[in-house]
């Protein structure tokens, strides 16, 4: 499974590689901003994305999701720290395969990756 | 007639009298009074111009020449409601009753019984703008416990208050910035009765009232209401063409306070029609004085609220933050002292960096100054040798910078190469195009290898790092080389995102597009 970070927090996004990638997968890039998102989305089309929510500055991760399921039919595992900010219509724009919560703990990483993965496969 | 006259002379009401030809010929004490005019100017004048409103003259000479022709009159011997007019011009309700008598010559007087009716009128149309007012602030009051936005009920506040009032468009201005560089900012949320008000929208957006300027920025200076009863006609009104060329010629402004401080001023504008007496000012004071208590809590606590999300988001990710550094250093070590020291250092880098973009500075920091405080951990540092142009760096910015600095000082002190037998220079400077910041970080040894030392195998941790902070969170390129030589660094920075916005002069009224 071939994987897009969209993370602002460097750290962050990093340790998600190393960790995705012990898993097996393979990341395809990882995305600061709304605009590099989608961009990198349409150029590698990933099989899943894991989004932040909140971005650095005017970025909204919730639209580049809602985007890179709209148009290129990539579902969006939704990462962040305030999940209650996530609106109804966010969801509805979205359709999130999962939701985690931060800090959320590599086994729980694991966890909703693989079963994302094995979703995929049926 | 003369005990006739004595007679009407002791009445309370109005007594006024007129031939078939429609002039006066009875005038008492009490009419004098009413109408303003004497009863030596009153006699012989045409009663349709004396007291008749220009609107109700045709009517009463068609009634007059009706009657003269057919001897009758519908309208006499009853109790009739109508305005008259005063000699001033102001037109005030009245109540009437009309009996024609047989006068001396055999022809006929028309003789009127006149009451005023302006104390009542004036009394129930008090109590009303009371019920009015009373509703409005309680609309207000339960809308404030609504789960609304503060814009919401913004607009409510001012739809309320221009239904009450019988403005035709409410608008609400926000004092910004501090000292002598606060501004009243219009917010844009505006009350518009009707769409062809629309430019006057316009005409606001770009102006920005310092203290004392303008209607706003002298409620705000006075910290009392101001009405401008005629706007064309007034030179201090710079918005004054676009409002003349939609019809409102009257404004209200009133400032909106809280514990003593003026934190926004509510405009308020009205067409010709528009009363604007004592009483309409009055309710409007209270009101809009309730509703700046109002919409200053509701502005108090929606900030209550973004800050504790904030402060939530920020909690959750650093805690991310430290257990994704924690990983990453714990995936590199090979002991635990590496581990401490790595995870330690970075730990510290990250406190020292956002210190740098949220204490030191509320919004930049000089580039000198954040290259040496970065790099701080070196020892010997006045041989190190730095040149860097004095300029803001970005709050944004800051922290990727910072970091990767830190990251280039820890790894010179690991490596050694910032010691005896090499020099390190730190510079950066603008490009040709004065577009992009080149930031060179290079290690000089004094004595070059023998040969080029071996290519890493993989690509490190720290070196991974640095290329996602400039290229993901600064935009720019990163390059570095390893040779005989030395370590060198080179990174592209788009100065755009990297140089602080220093803060426009707001625009002036002086400068607003709206001024004429």
């Amino acid at each position: 499974m071939r994987i897009l970070i969209v993370e602002d927090e460097v750290f962050i996004a990093l340790d998600l590689e190393m960790q995705l990638m012990d898993m097996g997968y393979e990341v395809v890039g990882i995305a600061g901003t709304k605009v590099t998102a989608i961009e990198m989305a349409c150029a590698y089309v990933p099989d899943l994305a894991l989004v932040d929510l909140h971005l650095a500055g005017p970025s909204s991760g919730a639209e580049a999701a809602a985007f890179m399921r709209a148009e290129l039919g990539v579902p969006s595992i939704i990462v962040s720290g305030s999940l209650h900010e996530l609106t109804e219509a966010d969801i509805a724009a979205t359709a999130p395969v999962a939701l985690l919560g931060k800090p959320f703990s590599p086994v729980k990483l694991h966890a909703v990756i693989r079963d994302v993965d094995a979703a995929r496969d049926r | 007639m003369k005990h006739l006259e004595s007679l009407f002379d002791r009445a309370l009401d109005a007594v006024v009298g007129m031939d078939e030809a429609g002039l006066v010929v009875a005038w008492n004490g009490a009419a004098e009074e009413m109408f303003g005019w004497p009863r030596a100017d009153a006699m012989g004048s045409s009663m349709g111009d004396l007291i008749v409103p220009p609107q109700h003259r045709e009517g009463h000479a068609r009634g007059l020449e009706h009657y003269n022709r057919t001897g009758e009159g519908p309208v006499l011997e009853q109790r009739v409601r109508i305005t008259a007019l005063h000699r001033d011009g102001a037109e005030f309700p009245i109540e009437l009753s009309i009996f024609p008598m047989p006068g001396g010559g055999g022809e006929r007087i028309f003789y009127a019984f006149i009451r005023s009716m302006a104390a009542e009128e004036a009394a129930r149309r008090a109590q009303d703008l009371r019920a009015r007012e009373g509703e409005a602030l309680l609309a207000v009051a339960q809308k404030l416990l609504e789960d609304v936005s503060l814009d919401e009920f913004t607009q409510f506040c001012l739809d309320s208050v221009c239904a009450v009032s019988g403005m035709e468009a409410g608008h609400f201005h926000v004092v910004r910035g501090r000292g002598p560089h606060a501004r009243l900012h219009p917010t844009g949320i505006w009350h518009l009765a009707d769409p062809r008000f629309q430019p006057v929208v316009e005409a606001t957006r770009v102006v920005r009232f310092g203290l004392g300027e303008g209607l706003p920025g002298r409620a705000w200076q006075s910290g009392q209401l101001q009405a401008l009863f005629d706007l064309p006609a007034s030179c201090q009104f710079v918005r004054r063409s676009a409002f003349e060329e939609v019809g409102l010629t009257r404004a209200v402004a009133l400032p909106v306070r809280q514990g003593g401080e003026i934190h926004g001023v509510l405009e308020f504008f009205g067409t010709l029609h528009a009363r604007l007496d004592e009483e309409v000012l009055r309710m409007l004071q209270t009101v809009g004085s309730q509703i700046g208590v109002a919409l200053h809590r509701k502005e108090h606590a929606e900030h209550r609220e973004t800050l504790r999300r904030e402060m939530s988001h920020r909690v959750g990710n650093s805690l991310s933050v430290l257990a994704s550094i924690y990983r990453s250093c714990s995936r590199e070590a090979r002991t635990k002292d590496e581990l401490d020291e790595a995870f330690l250092g970075r730990l510290v880098a990250v406190g020292q960096a956002n210190r740098m973009a949220v204490e030191d500075a509320s919004e930049s920091v000089a580039l000198p100054a954040l290259i040496k405080e970065a790099i701080s951990i070196l020892p010997e540092r006045d041989r190190i040798s730095i040149e860097a142009p004095d300029m803001a760096v970005d709050r944004d910015s800051v922290m990727p910078l910072a970091l990767v600095l830190n990251e280039l000082a820890t790894n010179a002190l690991k490596h050694g190469s910032s010691c005896e037998d090499s020099r390190l220079a730190v510079r950066a400077r603008f490009d040709g195009s004065h577009e992009n910041l080149v930031l060179e970080w290079r290690e000089h040894r004094a004595v070059p290898l023998a040969a080029p030392p071996p290519t890493p195998e993989r690509v490190g941790f720290g070196t991974k790092l640095m290329q996602h902070m400039v290229e993901g969170r600064l935009g720019g390129i990163f390059e570095r080389c390893l040779d005989e030589a030395g370590f060198r660094v080179m990174l592209m920075l788009p100065r755009e995102r990297l140089e602080a916005q220093t803060e426009l002069a707001p625009a002036t009224i002086q400068s607003g597009a709206a001024g004429s």
